[in-house]
């Protein structure tokens, strides 16, 4: 008899899944109500709970380069003092809050969908039927979520960060070229992996429903 | 033409009427050929889809039949 691969998923596997998944989405979505809860003032937003009431933005074009407390080159270093500076809301208005949060509150419900789409996935294997068209579109939505989220998240971060500081020091907006470098270019290819993996799974659908029958 | 555009038109099995012949149950069929019985009746209700060679040479081996004796083909004129 062959022997069993120790990789083999067993039922023990898809248990400890499916509850790290339940656990973590449990998080994700309190942590989401909490992201919504703080943009109204029933919260108070000093700081001291888990959403920053800060952001780092880039120094106004024009400003004088900050002196580096050192002295700025060696013969085997160079040192540059940072091009940003943070900016602290104590009383942030309802608009602010509702900047400050966006990126959290897009990466939270991102995480949520993903992790809500893998625990039905997860169950499917449990049921010992992962080909099915459901799946096929389970995988679609991970993967163009993974995406949306990828290009979404950083451009909220980048476009947020610009309001503010233009509301605080009366600068410009944002630039389109800053909002674009904060992508992660990893995970977009993850996220087209994604869609190859689901395009797996439909073939793997058909393939199945031309066995369904057969004797 | 491709199997979804010819609409109405069918493969009939005639496995009851040969094991009504031949006097065997479905049960010791599906012993002697070596698959289930659950399958041999999704076979025999002509809810199968698809059968292997091997399945249908099995078949006609213990029931002592060709092919032509156990599937059929109905065109879709026939039906009506």
């Amino acid at each position: 008899m062959p022997k069993k691969s120790p990789l083999r998923w067993s039922r023990a596997d898809g248990v400890v899944v499916q509850l790290v998944l339940i656990l973590a989405l449990a998080a994700t979505l309190l942590s989401f109500v909490f992201s919504l809860v703080w943009i109204t003032p029933l919260l108070p937003a000093d700081g001291s709970g888990p959403i920053m009431n800060s952001v780092t933005v880039r120094l106004p074009e024009g400003t004088p380069t900050p002196e580096a407390p050192v002295p700025p080159a060696g013969p085997e270093y160079g040192i540059e003092a940072s091009q940003s500076m943070v900016i602290t809301f104590h009383d942030p208005t309802t608009a602010q809050r509702f900047l400050l949060t966006l990126p959290a509150l897009l990466a939270q419900a991102a995480a949520a969908l993903v992790m809500f789409n893998l625990l039905r996935v997860a169950r499917s294997l449990d049921v010992g039927d992962p080909f099915t068209p459901a799946n096929v579109l389970r995988l679609r939505v991970i993967a163009l979520t993974v995406l949306a989220g990828t290009l979404l998240v950083p451009a909220a971060e980048e476009v947020g960060e610009g309001l503010l500081r233009a509301e605080v020091l009366g600068t410009d907006g944002f630039e389109i070229s800053y909002v674009l470098g904060g992508v992660s270019f990893t995970m977009v290819f993850v996220s087209l992996l994604l869609l190859g993996l689901a395009e797996v799974f439909r073939r793997g659908t058909r393939m199945r429903d031309d066995m369904r029958g057969l004797v | 033409m491709p199997p979804e555009e010819d609409e109405g038109a069918d493969i009939v099995v005639r496995l009851d009427e040969v094991l009504a012949a031949r006097g065997i149950t479905l049960t010791e069929l599906a012993a002697r050929v070596g698959i289930t019985v659950v399958n041999l009746s999704v076979l025999k209700n002509g809810r199968a889809r698809a059968i292997r060679f091997s399945t249908l040479a099995a078949l006609c081996r213990e029931l002592d039949c060709r092919p032509g004796d156990l599937i059929d083909y109905r065109p879709a004129a026939d039906r009506t």
